[in-house]
């Protein structure tokens, strides 16, 4: 098991404020327990610190969208949850990386680590443009608060 | 009506407006409090202001559904040192400021201590302490102060009082 790097979606976004306008790739990686609160941090961090909302979907939405980086130039940032691996969404992330790529926008992933550590096996394009692999943990700060 | 008595009026009104302000002034969830309290935190840190990012303030969860947010050893670069809590509570409207305390002791100035505070409950005697005040130094008179939202009250303190308080003339 790689142990990566850990973060908050606090950090997370002061990193993405500073990049604002550039392209940046992040597979953040939780426990599936903990998805709802990480989730719940993502989208209030987006909106405190970027002023925007943000939108997270399961990364099949993609499959159906004809313009990949056209959806996600729409946004300066966008979400997708990564819950399993099936052959078109691999073929989507590793075979069409570069259309995300020119769609300029930040782009989150989150997966399990089970699921992280095959991806990035089975996508090595992908991987190769990940900006960075981090688990992401609930706000300690937060605590039990829930909006 | 004894002048007294017309000055005590006076400062009945005066809390009573307070406690008006406090009844109407909706505060978003604490959370969502925290993370822009934080935020601005984070942005003075950007520009130089602070000496590091902080990760806080942390809340706690009270009794009574009452929430606490916690922010201690705030650093400047001029190595004042702010600590602030603040506590809000739910009500059918939303959430309603109860109570805070800002401390911000201030490095290498003729004024080392800026108080602001606001009581849960009004004083005995208002004409005396009102619920909403700021001490300058370890002095005794309690000023009022205005009760606005923690976020102004924040940016009063970190950009306006720390900068210029207990500075000598140019």
């Amino acid at each position: 098991m790689i142990d990566f790097d850990e973060t908050t979606a606090f950090r997370l976004f002061r990193r993405l404020g500073v990049g604002q306008g550039t392209f940046a790739m992040y597979l953040l990686i939780c426990p599936s327990e903990d998805w709802s609160i990480v989730e719940d941090d993502l989208k209030a961090e987006a909106d405190v610190q970027l002023g925007v909302k943000l939108p997270l979907n399961d990364i099949e939405v993609l499959l159906r969208e004809p313009s990949l980086a056209g959806y996600c130039s729409d946004q300066s940032v966008s979400a997708f949850r990564i819950k399993e691996l099936s052959h078109a969404v691999i073929s989507l992330l590793d075979t069409h990386v570069v259309r995300l790529e020119r769609s300029g926008g930040q782009l989150l992933f989150l997966s399990t680590q089970n699921t992280a550590e095959q991806l990035l096996v089975q996508t090595p394009n992908f991987r190769s443009r990940l900006t960075e692999v981090l688990r992401i943990t609930p706000d300690p700060s937060i605590g039990e608060l829930t909006a | 009506m004894s002048l007294e008595d017309e000055l005590k009026e006076l400062a009945w009104h005066r809390e009573g407006q307070y406690q008006a302000a406090l009844d109407s002034a909706i505060q978003e969830h604490p959370s969502n409090l925290l993370r822009q309290l934080r935020a601005y935190l984070a942005e003075l840190a950007d520009h130089g202001k602070l000496k590091k990012t902080y990760e806080g303030p942390r809340s706690f969860a009270k009794e009574n559904d009452v929430v606490e947010l916690i922010c201690e050893g705030v650093e400047f670069s001029s190595d004042s040192v702010l600590d602030f809590n603040l506590h809000l509570s739910p009500s059918q409207m939303g959430w309603r400021l109860r109570d805070f305390e800002f401390h911000l002791a201030i490095a290498k100035r003729r004024v080392q201590h800026v108080r602001i505070h606001l009581t849960a409950k009004g004083a005995y005697d208002p004409l005396r302490v009102p619920r909403c005040h700021i001490h300058v130094d370890n002095s005794e008179p309690h000023i009022p102060f205005p009760i606005i939202n923690p976020r102004l009250t924040l940016h009063l303190v970190c950009e306006h009082i720390e900068p210029a308080i207990g500075r000598e003339p140019e």
